[in-house]
């Protein structure tokens, strides 16, 4: 497969998790707010952004121009959820999406697959935009 | 556009995926004060307090599980009894009125 068609497939994955878990949480925004409130006091605000977090990523990796972006993005947001999934262990971790489905261990897994894809898309995508250093030097006279 | 096909087809399937998870009651998390019948629900909190400890791993008993009601503000016996016999000996447990004994799963119900 081209390294272009895998980046397109990578992509449009992370924009179906990313879109999905923000329609999933929105359309069921109180559910979200109960369980935020084992982790904060603030429900409402933070149910708001992560929605909106999540909808700004699915943009970012939409566009080919932001696409870049929209991967170390989510790279960054992965990282921290996997670090929020450890560090309260014990608490629910229903997101939204489908996270609100699976046991511990699965987030955990679909975690590790979606930072993998995160981390090939980046290395892939800088594959892609490294200037060919064997091409010939063409220089042009008036 | 045409380049986009892909990731635009993306978005269509997350908004026909996600119009099948509209639930119409809300997830709630009793939280369980440690002491008292399990099966009662004077002995919970709900909405979880935020001072909320953790649990214990490898410890035993109930810390909080999820259930569904219509309103959170105004539990009904009747929602709460719905959410505990959902989980009550269904999880490997047989004890009828506690949850000690069911398999701690992370999603339905955790121990501390």
């Amino acid at each position: 497969m081209k390294k272009s068609t895998t980046l397109e497939v990578i992509a449009s994955l992370l924009i179906f998790f990313f879109a999905y878990t923000a329609l999933s949480s929105y359309y069921n925004m109180a559910s979200l707010r109960n369980l935020l409130a084992f982790y904060t006091a603030h429900t409402t605000q933070v149910a708001w952004l992560m929605v909106a977090t999540e909808v700004a990523l699915a943009l970012l990796l939409l566009f080919r121009k932001t696409r870049l972006v929209g991967l170390v993005a989510s790279l960054c947001l992965l990282l921290y959820a996997g670090s929020f999934w450890f560090e309260y262990r014990s608490y629910p971790h229903d997101f939204g999406g489908v996270f609100n489905e699976l046991s511990y261990k699965q987030q955990l897994t679909l975690l590790s697959i979606l930072l993998l894809l995160s981390v090939t898309g980046i290395v892939l995508h800088l594959l892609k935009a490294k200037p060919n250093t064997n091409a010939k030097a063409v220089t042009v006279s008036y | 556009m045409k380049r986009n096909l892909l990731a635009l087809a993306a978005i269509v399937m997350a908004v026909i995926f996600s119009s099948f998870t509209i639930k119409p009651l809300q997830t709630v998390y009793f939280v369980y004060d440690g002491s008292g019948n399990q099966a009662d629900l004077a002995n919970y909190q709900s909405p979880a307090p935020t001072s909320y400890p953790g649990t214990v791993a490898g410890s035993s008993t109930l810390a909080w599980f999820r259930g569904d009601v219509a309103d959170p503000g105004d539990i009904q016996l009747a929602e709460f009894d719905a959410s505990f016999d959902a989980i009550d000996n269904q999880m490997g447990g047989t004890i009828a009125g506690t949850l000690d004994d069911e398999t701690e799963d992370g999603i339905v119900l955790e121990k501390q």
